[in-house]
């Protein structure tokens, strides 16, 4: 076929697009989004009883900013390289992992010393927790998957990395406000955990799934 | 691309959102033009050149929302012909690979000629104007005009070291620009 062809072909089938808003006003909306959902989901399974009293503790206040920081800042990257041509900084892509690495470090932190003094005990399993997570990111998760693949991401798999880190972020905040145990083995294996795993499956299998569903759409570059 | 063409182009995509054909029949018009020539410099004048350009038309077809009449519209269509151009070429030759005999395929050979110049100054040209003025005047004056650092210190009134530090970040955009249009892959 020859490039006229192909030319006219898709001027005939040309219709009006609207354009998509700038990353920021896009990660505004996920961000109401989210907030919004993520309170409904939390009150529907029922905030911690110490809630008032945790709000005020060092502790809780460190995870729940490293945790805010690290959806936020995996949304807009995640946003940012699904438009083609947008400059992303290295410290934009670097910003996630950063908030992600200094919550895992003040939990590990925590632990030390409670493991020097042998107070860390293996925890009860901690499934609700997970469930709850996955309850709270879930919504989020889909929302800027949905706001991604109408996009044309370049790079897919760090786009969609990004965007599990941000939907299990929320779901771990989420957690924050509805679980009471905070001994830091309970909070290593059950609430940073399954963040973990779930970054570490979106690495390996996230631009297949993409693919699966986005695959008309998206301008990918192959490494 | 020149300014002067992105201008034009970026007027053209902006009426092609909202679906005016004949803008649109320009605008691919155009852009099959700047593939064509982006192309050709990239991998000589093979004979799968026209798929590859029709590739990133199609693309540009179906990404063509994601670009916003806010932002500028030459980094957007780079991005779009380079994802989608690098992606045609390796399944080309992977094809290529399979279909024929190592010894049989020409040599891919890169020809330059006045219309990849022209492409190259304009790229050049575009790259420039990304620098603050002042790296600008310096770059000019070290590079284009072959002063030494101390020529450009005593005429631009800055002390070494600094026409030297304004200098380097000066490179560093060019760098990250033209790494970004395709040059140094």
């Amino acid at each position: 076929m020859a490039t006229n062809d192909v030319i006219n072909t898709l001027v005939r089938g040309l219709q009006p697009v609207s354009p998509l808003p700038l990353t920021p006003v896009r990660l505004r909306r996920w961000m109401m989004f989210s907030a919004a959902v993520g309170a409904a989901t939390v009150a529907v399974i029922g905030r911690r009883g110490d809630l008032a009293t945790a709000v005020f503790a060092q502790l809780f206040q460190a995870h729940v900013a490293f945790l805010i920081l690290a959806a936020v800042s995996s949304a807009a990257a995640a946003l940012a390289l699904s438009i083609p041509g947008e400059p992303v900084r290295s410290w934009r892509r670097a910003a996630p992992a950063v908030a992600l690495g200094a919550w895992l470090a003040w939990l590990a932190g925590e632990l030390m010393p409670l493991a020097a003094a042998g107070g860390a005990h293996w925890p009860a399993a901690g499934w609700g927790c997970v469930a709850k997570a996955f309850a709270i990111g879930v919504t989020p998760g889909l929302l800027l998957a949905i706001m991604v693949g109408r996009s044309a991401p370049g790079d897919v798999h760090g786009t969609v990395t990004f965007v599990a880190l941000a939907a299990a972020a929320v779901g771990a905040l989420g957690v924050e406000l509805t679980c009471p145990l905070d001994g830091p083995m309970h909070l290593l294996l059950w609430h940073a955990g399954p963040v973990m795993v779930v970054v570490l499956l979106a690495a390996l299998f996230g631009r297949a799934a993409f693919a699966a569903f986005f695959a008309p759409r998206q301008v990918e570059r192959r490494r | 691309m020149t300014p002067e063409q992105e201008h034009e182009l970026t007027l053209l995509m902006a009426a092609s959102q909202r679906g005016d054909r004949t803008a649109y029949e320009a605008l691919l018009q155009g852009l099959g033009h700047v593939a064509t020539l982006y192309v050709r410099r990239r991998v000589g004048a093979t004979p799968w050149v026209d798929d590859v350009v029709q590739d990133v038309l199609m693309s540009i077809h179906r990404a063509r929302h994601t670009w916003n009449p806010e932002r500028p519209f030459a980094p957007w269509f780079y991005a779009v012909m380079q994802s989608r151009m690098i992606d045609t070429i390796r399944r080309r030759k992977r094809t290529t690979t399979w279909e024929e005999p190592m010894d049989v395929v020409p040599p891919v050979v890169w020809l330059p000629s006045v219309e990849a110049e022209t492409v190259a100054r304009a790229d050049l040209a575009q790259a420039m104007r990304q620098l603050s003025p002042a790296q600008r005047v310096v770059i000019e004056r070290l590079k284009l005009q072959e002063m030494s650092v101390r020529q450009v210190a005593e005429e631009t009134g800055m002390s070494e070291a600094n026409v030297k530090v304004i200098a380097h970040r000066g490179y560093v955009v060019l760098k990250r620009f033209l790494a970004g249009i395709g040059y140094g892959n």
